[in-house]
């Protein structure tokens, strides 16, 4: 399968946050024959496994997360409209007449509610509702809504996808499937000698709705890898919006130079980009990351970790960009990643 | 290509016509016409379809006149700028509500390039901000266009943008649809089926009936006060989207109108007051054929029976509305029981109207 169409069909399959299960079997589908192994942990994280056939060998983990921003039914209210809740950071400019998909016990469209701006008072014209105000129309009786759809129930964006200018792709939940579907790609062409050691490809959970990553941090210590990297989306350039606090899309993948990450791991990165010409993009953070890579880090005894990130604009939104060009360099990257040995080597053993 | 029902509904509705840009809508309705009846299309670009009256009662010295109305335009945007990060500045066509806007997906242009309504992110908000409204002013489209020239290959300012969203059938027993521009594509698929099914029952009535599909409602400029000047109606009806509240967290006092219970006849709205024998013909009719109809609850929102029912002479008009959620967005939705107890409303009132003492007289003879 080309690589966009590996995104597009990753990102289409449902894994709200708390709910990746809903996720493993079309993931298990989409990357039949590409791994030697896999396994799903006691928490839910799902682990594929390539060996590189060499004794004692290194163990390398890339983490993407497999979860995505959605929400949770709290209530069934009259007239089959659904209350819910979110799971992770909404943005909540973009949910009034959204279009969703619920995840009941029948999958359903939905359509966030939206109220009339004539029918509404100055003061509420300009106040931004949050989604615990709004609510899905399920086009459903209540009775009916209740069997289908109770309490608990996953609800996520409905997918979709097109394609801008310039490569660019557009759609819903490219973070962090995208990411995911990129090292999947990547490391499926791959050689099993070429490889510096075995790699975990990590799909953690619960990214987007725990502070501590959770997922991330626990799917790491059953590993227990040599070194690491967290592959996540990075804040793309937008309106309005400090050009040193984005990445720009078409650019090359972004590496980020952090206080919380190991520098000189982050250093020998940097200078394999340059050596194989892989673009990247250093951005500098003065505070945690805000990604995988603190779980991942802070995971048992600790581990060298650096976080690589695939910019995207838009993001929590229904609408999220990246460029297919910086999608490929992902790939070239993650090739050059497990393949090098120097890297290893930063750390002794 | 000729589409009926929901289909029609669904083509009409897809196509790409914001206010001042309708050709494109238009040149659907001609082709869904097309064998059926004469199309004529006059100097402002409204389109008019003419079916002449006859038989018993019809005075062909002085043909009483009916004109059936409904707006080709949609809701969309105007492209007033281009940045030179390549990101286009727009501002919306027709009223729509800001909170709908941000991270929409768009089609820009002549040449129908894909967009995404777009801001900062709200990683790059703080609190109060996150409270914050975006409107127009702190949106743009982005087309994934590497810089200005780079943008300027496939948008001009003052090109035209709308939502793109598609129709989907969901609920229970699928008996909701939703589509961007149901308002008011809808009253033009409800025109083309009456023209038809008058043709196939060949229905004549005693007077000459006009059907407009008119521009320039969404920015209360209407083509519908050119067009019945020129046709000059005894009676018109007006087929018409009206936005209700039956959501949770609405008063009841401001629940407009209820999707699923029917056409909605109103008495009253912010451009006109109808007469009280046209209100009484209407619900007669819908309770003579069984049809379900209701009337609004609550006095809001407007429609091109302002103007119609003000020009010459003055006019007798009627709106028949679909009552509709999220009115003037990317995703409207309506009940498609609604949609059919419409469509046989207008026919039943097509074929009544002239039995009923005094609604269509002439004031000259």
């Amino acid at each position: 399968m080309e690589l966009e169409q590996l995104i597009i069909s990753a990102a289409s399959l449902p894994s709200v946050s708390g709910r990746e299960g809903d996720a493993v079997p079309g993931l298990l589908s989409l990357f039949d024959g590409l791994f030697d192994e896999h396994k799903r942990d006691a928490v839910g994280n799902l682990v594929f496994i390539r060996r590189s056939g060499k004794p004692n060998a290194r163990r390398i983990l890339i983490d993407t997360h497999l979860d995505e921003i959605g929400m949770m039914v709290t209530e069934v209210c009259d007239g089959g409209f659904l209350r819910v809740t979110n799971l992770g950071g909404l943005d909540a400019r973009t949910l009034q007449a959204a279009e969703v998909m619920i995840l009941g016990k029948r999958q359903a469209y939905g359509v966030i509610t939206a109220k009339p701006p004539h029918l509404s008072t100055k003061e509420e014209r300009e106040t931004l509702e949050h989604v615990k105000d709004l609510f899905i129309d399920t086009g459903y009786s209540k009775e009916t809504a209740e069997q289908l759809f109770p309490i608990g129930t996953a609800v996520r964006f409905a997918p979709a996808h097109r394609r801008l200018l310039n490569g660019r792709l557009a759609g819903t939940s490219l973070d962090d499937k995208a990411c995911g579907a990129c090292a999947a790609y990547a490391l499926a062409g791959i050689d099993r000698e070429q490889l510096a050691g075995d790699v975990y490809l990590l799909f953690s959970l619960r990214e987007e709705s725990s502070r501590v990553s959770f997922g991330a941090a626990t799917g790491t210590f059953a590993i227990d890898p040599d070194y690491a990297i967290a592959v996540d989306v990075d804040l793309g350039e937008a309106p309005d919006t400090p050009e040193y606090e984005t990445v720009q899309l078409g650019k090359g993948i972004s590496v980020s130079v952090s206080v919380s990450m190991n520098r000189k791991y982050t250093k020998a990165l940097m200078a394999l980009c340059k050596e194989k010409e892989i673009p990247y993009q250093p951005i500098a953070a003065s505070d945690a990351t805000g990604t995988n890579g603190e779980g991942i880090r802070l995971s048992a005894a600790g581990v060298p970790t650096a976080v690589i990130g695939l910019p995207l604009q838009n993001m929590h939104t229904q609408n999220e960009i990246i460029c297919m060009d910086d999608a490929n360099t992902l790939v070239d990257f993650i090739r050059a990643f497990v393949t090098s040995d120097q890297i290893g080597e930063v750390f002794g053993r | 290509m000729k589409t009926e029902g929901l289909a029609l509904i669904r083509r009409l509705s897809e196509a790409f016509g914001p206010t001042g840009y309708t050709d494109e809508v238009l040149s659907l309705v001609r082709e869904e016409l097309e064998g059926d009846c004469e199309t004529e299309t006059d100097r402002m670009n409204v389109l008019t379809v003419r079916i002449p009256g006859g038989g018993e009662g019809y005075n062909a010295a002085c043909p009483r006149k009916v004109l059936i109305s409904a707006h080709a335009d949609e809701v969309g945007f105007l492209i007033v700028g281009i940045r030179g990060d390549g990101y286009l500045a727009f501002r919306p066509v027709g009223g729509i509500d800001p909170k709908v806007l941000c991270g929409r997906s768009v089609t820009v242009g002549e040449q129908k390039i894909p967009g995404v309504i777009s801001a900062k992110a709200i990683h790059h908000m703080d609190a109060d901000e996150r409270e914050k409204v975006f409107d127009a002013e702190k949106l743009y489209i982005n087309i994934g266009a590497k810089d200005r020239e780079d943008a300027e290959k496939y948008v001009s300012v003052g090109d035209y943008a709308v939502f793109d969203s598609g129709f989907v059938r969901f609920g229970e027993n699928d008996a909701y649809i939703k589509c961007k521009a149901l308002d008011d594509r809808l009253g033009c698929a409800i025109m083309i089926e009456t023209i038809r099914r008058m043709k196939r029952e060949g229905l004549c009535v005693p007077y000459d009936l006009y059907f407009a599909f008119t521009d320039g409602e969404e920015i209360g400029c209407s083509l519908a006060k050119t067009t019945a000047e020129r046709i000059a109606p005894d009676f018109s009806v007006i087929l018409e989207t009206t936005a209700i509240a039956d959501i949770p967290g609405s008063p009841d006092a401001k629940k407009v109108a209820f999707v699923g219970q029917g056409g909605v006849i109103g008495f009253m709205d912010r451009g006109t007051i109808y007469q009280r024998e046209v209100l009484d013909f209407a619900f007669r009719t819908a309770e003579k054929y069984g049809i379900a109809a209701q009337t609004k609850h609550f006095v809001s929102g407007g429609n091109d029976a302002g103007v119609i029912h003000k020009t010459g002479t003055g006019v007798r008009v009627l709106n028949i509305s679909c009552a509709t959620r999220y009115l003037h967005g990317p995703a409207l939705v309506e009940s498609v029981s609604d949609c059919e107890a419409i469509r046989e409303l207008l026919y039943r009132i097509v074929t009544d109207v002239a039995s009923e003492g005094g609604l269509i007289s002439c004031t000259n003879c």
